[in-house]
């Protein structure tokens, strides 16, 4: 796990001495996890599937819909402005945690797989063509396979595949190998949601952009672990959802490049995408409204934002070391238990741990653990072919997030040992 | 409900050792059926001669529930006629949407599984065997959607 955090450090800030990280002050700041559920209280372990909202977050989006609600870009009425003000201050704000030159490279989306979909659809119609190549990863979440498949069905293009070991990394040589002027697009995954690796984004980005091929990161379970820097990490496209962020659903953005989203053909039709519309002739508005049709979620907007702004207070430094502690702990406190085997023990790891146990079904695990008041993910996480990989119909995942303590851990350990007391 | 009387020892029995495991050679009747978001998957074979199951067998992979079920469906046809196995694969669904009672006799040892009520999204892993069945049985012709 050192490796994990000397990876990690490198692509986050200077790691200063650990400030006390107050994780039961930070649990306060969540209602839900005061919840008991089947009369034990709450231990929420499925942070990769979606996170929990802090008030500030539910405050700012209640705040919203009671005092700043008015449809955006159009009226001069005051309610309006202030609307519109809020929202493109929350872009601001997405294209400052993402370090974007500017916030013109941000396009709000209702979360990491339609930014996805909008690259497939804008940027791969306009530029990929049959015989050409689409190269991903072994570790892809569908949303980063499906888009993409259909755009080479429907073009001719072909999509390749980057192996991953028995650990649950790339194999790096075969990465190398697959690149060639074919290929047009590289989509990978930052961290991945079932097996909890960290790519190498950086050496990825720097290998694709010596044959000039753009790189498109899906980073929907990375930004809650890692500080992402685009610039830093060069790549052209980064897609993020806010409900992974303990944000509100239905919202997230695409980071673009500011000269391939300027290129780029508009992805939807309809208003506020517009400059004038005649029916002889349509002009498109600037970057980013060109790619934001139709009234936006703006309440969504302000929510991801707030969340941002709360995740960002407590500071990387220090939720970079508590979420390694936990994972750390939680590695060798299931390590104990006979029979465990862990699915992903990539080098650089974050947030998830996966496994199975003895051959019990995970859907048994995950049921047995539920009436424990134990929240973990049980099936094949959006990703059939790790499963596939890996040669197993499904895994227990439990991942973590800010919130979550050792204590917790424990709770996990206890209730798998309780599985395997019932099913011996 | 607890876990504990949800996994009762007769599920977990069946589960761990299910009857009628393997594929039968000479079957008249095959059906696969997969929960996709689970990865359940059943594969049930069906031995049809006049109208009367004379062996049915299943192999695949599942959760205890999916398994369990399938064991205890597998065993309980055995020697039923088409009829006969329709009619149970209606009073079974009924079981599982709570239209029937678990104490029924016609359902036997399938009453066991009524535990699984308790456990909404477990009911899916329980009735994916019969699913299964349901194809062999139209496949023979009966109107297993009008039993």
């Amino acid at each position: 796990m050192s490796e994990a955090l000397l990876e990690k450090t490198k692509m986050g800030p200077v790691a200063c001495p650990i400030d006390f990280f107050d994780v039961y002050g930070v649990r306060d700041d969540f209602p839900i996890l005061r919840s008991r559920v089947r009369g034990k209280p709450l231990v929420y372990l499925d942070n990769a599937a979606t996170t929990q909202k802090p008030l500030q977050v539910v405050e700012a989006t209640r705040a919203y819909y009671e005092k700043q609600n008015a449809n955006i870009h159009r009226g001069v009425h005051y309610l309006s402005e202030l609307a519109t003000n809020k929202y493109e201050a929350a872009r601001e704000t997405i294209a400052g945690f993402l370090n974007a030159e500017s916030a013109r490279e941000i396009v709000f989306t209702s979360g990491t797989t339609e930014s996805i979909n909008l690259v497939a659809y804008s940027f791969g119609r306009a530029n990929i063509k049959a015989g050409d190549e689409v190269l991903i990863s072994a570790m892809e979440h569908h949303s980063n396979i499906v888009p993409w498949q259909m755009l080479c069905e429907q073009t001719g293009a072909k999509l390749r595949v980057i192996p991953i070991d028995d650990n649950g990394d790339i194999i790096f040589e075969e990465f190398e190998t697959l690149l060639s002027e074919k290929t047009k697009m590289v989509a990978i995954v930052h961290v991945s949601n079932s097996l909890g690796t960290i790519n190498p984004i950086k050496k990825i980005v720097e290998r694709a952009h010596a044959f000039d091929i753009p790189v498109l990161v899906d980073g929907a379970q990375a930004v809650s672990h890692l500080k992402v820097d685009v610039q830093e990490l060069g790549c052209d496209f980064y897609a993020i959802s806010s409900h992974k962020l303990f944000g509100p659903t239905g919202i997230g953005a695409l980071y673009g490049r500011e000269s391939l989203l300027d290129a780029m053909p508009p992805y939807q039709g309809g208003g506020d995408m517009i400059k004038s519309v005649s029916f002889e002739r349509t002009t498109y508005s600037e970057l980013p409204s060109k790619f934001e049709a139709g009234t936006p979620n703006m309440a969504g907007a302000i929510g991801m934002a707030t969340a941002i702004d709360y995740f960002t207070g407590i500071g990387y430094d220090k939720l970079e070391s508590h979420e390694d502690a936990v994972l750390r702990y939680a590695h060798e406190a299931l390590a104990d238990i006979p029979d465990l085997k862990f699915i992903g023990m990539a080098k650089a790891k974050t947030g998830v741990v996966s496994f199975v146990l003895s051959d019990i079904h995970p859907h048994d695990i995950g049921t047995i653990l539920d009436q424990n008041g134990i929240a973990v993910r049980t099936g094949h996480h959006c990703t059939q072919p790790v499963m596939e990989r890996f040669k197993i119909p499904a895994t227990t995942r439990a991942s973590f997030a800010l919130y979550n303590t050792v204590d917790e851990v424990d709770r996990l350990a206890e209730g798998l040992h309780g599985v395997l007391n019932l099913f011996k | 409900m607890s876990s504990k009387s949800l996994y009762e020892a007769l599920i977990l029995d069946h589960s761990r050792h299910p009857r009628s495991y393997g594929s039968l050679k000479n079957f008249t009747h095959h059906a696969i059926e997969e929960n996709v978001v689970c990865g359940d998957k059943v594969s049930l074979y069906l031995r049809v001669k006049s109208s009367l199951i004379e062996r049915s067998a299943f192999t695949g992979e599942g959760c205890a529930i999916c398994v369990a079920s399938a064991s205890i469906m597998t065993e309980q046809i055995q020697m039923m006629t088409i009829g006969e196995a329709g009619r149970m694969l209606a009073g079974f669904r009924h079981l599982m949407n709570g239209k029937r009672a678990a104490g029924d006799p016609a359902l036997g040892k399938l009453s066991t599984l009524s535990c699984v009520r308790a456990f909404p999204v477990r009911v899916k892993c329980a009735l994916l065997p019969w699913d299964v069945l349901k194809i062999c049985l139209s496949a023979t012709g009966f109107d297993a959607q009008s039993s």
